[in-house]
């Protein structure tokens, strides 16, 4: 039985070896053959403060990103997952009718909706709400706004099929032993729909890490690394350095994600150990 | 299958492998020589794309017969990975020479054969080793025409006096904004390289607060246009169209940067001799002049100037009444200094 299930494992094999893990290889040994001696990049992204900003930045946008993308797509996914037929169809095709225009232009046209003399400052200045203008374009607000709202559909999928797939019975099990509304949502609905919660959030906080046309657009001051990673391989042909960094980006992401597992794990070690109490 | 498991030892069957690769390598050479019917010529496309097809590819279609293929712009890593994995098959590349010469270094570019391509009649500095320069485009201090009613930066000091209330837009890029910013530090035109880099960092210091940044020439032309930024520093070709068309914007050729596009050729590409012959068609006044009717970028030959009207002239950086206020870009300062300015610009921008 084991072999057979090891077997299962192959086709998933055969897909990331010649395409992400050789390339990993590939540019795993690039980052360690700079000039300046075996390590010396890593050396650099570490100890260097611009790009430990850069970094930080990079990071930050994408929990940022991550959390708004999961306070707009959760609703959505909730409304979406009640409509019935002809108009769930509709929904889902107005949810993915954003993609029918290419990120480029999308991100262009919140750079001009964000403007200085935008219509969104225009607005808020016209109704008195702020003084000056916000500077959207400039400090990495707008960037966030345009990236969420690119992400929200990555995120409403999961969960839209994850809230589809709880027994309708259940909740209404809750309202039957006097549960209101609210109180449904919080105790059955919402931890059942966890674990596709956990994977939209990982799709979106991935993504984001990788975005580079918006941050172009839109990052203002707040530099994140896919464009010193372009900037070291295209311009200054440092592919060692280049190298180094999207190492670095991979080893945080993955040092990220078990660190989540663990909590996960834990957690469910925890529930385990509470209902052994009742049982 | 069976005849050879069975008739053929393992030792002839690499024989015959052998003698298939010798006769394959005697026969390269003829075809190597052979003149290729078509050449692969990446450029940077849109305007630039369309500008380069009718007044260059066509032309040198017409005269040769042999046709150009418009392929994507080529990265600096597109550039070294094709190279360096042996499948050339861009003959000719457009980039600008502060991209060309890091690949020049690295080894990555063919020399230009002067025995081709003539350059008695081309301006300073476009005869290059490695490349030979097609067009100049400047970079140049532009303007909102409605945030400039109430007076404008004459010149890059004057944009960089904090006294001075507006916003900037600037290329969050070392190579020209450190330039610019030098300029506005009192260095001149003349004497602009080395750098004085503490005093271009002074600069920006002082203006910080008030830097949009762009990182594309349609998104610096879009911020001004917009009224987003109220002067800022922009590539003319970008600027120009807007302001042909009505747009609220302008610009000056005083104090420009020139910077050259260029024609290089990645190494170990088939066709060096059409593709050499192609850069020499490039460099015909008639070319040249045609070329810069459709996008206002000056012609590197000085007899295109001839051919072009006063007022057409007047659009191109590097005609002689706009380039007596400028100063090319040094790619050789750049290949030298380039890695520390770069660390230190891109800290700076991020580090508040």
């Amino acid at each position: 039985m084991k072999h057979r299930s090891f077997l299962l494992y192959l086709p998933v094999a055969l897909l990331l070896t010649p395409f992400f893990l050789a390339p990993m290889a590939v540019i795993g040994t690039e980052s360690f053959s700079g000039q300046h001696g075996v390590g010396a990049e890593y050396v650099k992204v570490v100890t260097d403060q611009g790009i430990r900003t850069v970094l930080y930045n990079t990071f930050y946008v994408a929990a940022m990103v991550t959390i708004l993308s999961l306070l707009i797509g959760y609703p959505i996914a909730y409304v979406l997952a009640r409509l019935k037929g002809r108009w769930a169809t509709i929904g889902i095709f107005l949810i993915f009718l954003p993609f029918w225009a290419s990120t480029v232009i999308r991100s262009f046209a919140w750079m001009i909706l964000l403007g200085r003399k935008g219509p969104v400052n225009s607005i808020l200045l016209g109704i008195g709400l702020i003084e000056d203008p916000i500077r959207f374009i400039d400090n990495g607000l707008g960037l966030m706004i345009a990236m969420t709202y690119i992400m929200v559909p990555f995120i409403v999928v999961p969960i839209l099929n994850g809230l589809r797939a709880i027994d309708p019975n259940l909740p209404r099990a809750a309202a039957v032993l006097g549960a209101n509304p609210w109180r449904q949502f919080l105790a059955v609905t919402l931890p059942l729909s966890m674990p596709n919660i956990a994977v939209g959030c990982t799709i979106v906080f991935v993504t984001s890490l990788g975005f580079f046309v918006t941050p172009s657009l839109l990052g203002g001051d707040l530099t994140v690394v896919s464009m010193l990673i372009s900037e070291q391989a295209n311009r200054l042909l440092d592919w060692p350095l280049a190298s180094a960094l999207a190492i670095i980006v991979l080893l945080l992401t993955i040092v990220i994600f078990a660190l989540l597992r663990l909590s996960q794990l834990a957690s469910r070690r925890r529930d385990k150990a509470r209902s052994g109490v009742f049982a | 299958m069976d005849t050879i498991r069975n008739g053929l030892s393992r030792r002839s069957v690499l024989k015959l492998g052998a003698g298939t690769a010798a006769v394959s390598f005697l026969a390269m050479p003829a075809i190597g020589r052979a003149a290729p019917t078509s050449l692969s010529v990446a450029n940077g496309g849109g305007a630039l794309g369309d500008a380069f097809k009718a007044a260059c590819f066509d032309t040198f279609e017409k005269k040769t017969g042999i046709k150009i293929i418009s392929a994507p712009y080529m990265e600096g890593a597109r550039l070294k990975a094709m190279v360096e994995a042996g499948a050339v098959d861009i003959d000719v590349t457009d980039t600008d020479s502060s991209e060309a010469a890091p690949l020049a270094v690295a080894g990555l570019l063919d020399e230009i054969d002067y025995s081709v391509v003539p350059k008695d009649s081309l301006i300073d500095g476009a005869a290059s080793k490695y490349w030979t320069s097609c067009y100049i485009a400047g970079c140049v201090l532009s303007w909102n025409t409605d945030s400039a009613k109430d007076g404008r930066p004459k010149n890059w000091q004057e944009f960089f006096d904090p006294k001075f209330k507006g916003r900037r837009t600037l290329w969050k890029n070392a190579a020209q904004t450190m330039e610019v910013a030098a300029l506005g530090a009192g260095q001149t035109l003349d004497k602009l390289y080395p750098i004085d880099i503490d005093r271009a960092f002074a600069m920006l210091d002082g203006i910080r607060s008030s830097i949009t940044w762009w990182t594309s020439g349609a998104q610096s032309a879009q911020l001004l246009a917009n009224g987003d930024a109220d002067f800022g520093m922009c590539w003319n070709g970008r600027v120009d169209p807007v302001k042909q068309q009505g747009g609220p914007i302008d610009y000056t050729f005083d104090y420009s940067l020139h910077t050259p596009g260029i024609w290089s050729l990645p190494k170990g590409g088939r066709n060096r001799d059409t593709a050499m012959k192609f850069i020499a068609h490039c460099m015909d006044p008639e070319v040249q002049a045609a070329f810069s009717k459709l996008i206002p970028y000056g012609p590197t030959n000085d007899k295109a100037f001839d051919i072009l009207s006063a007022e057409e002239r007047a659009r191109m950086p590097s005609s002689p009444e706009n380039r007596k206020l400028s100063v090319a870009i040094d790619g050789d300062y750049w290949l030298e200094n380039g890695t520390k300015i770069y660390d230190r610009f891109n800290t700076w921008v991020v580090t508040k």
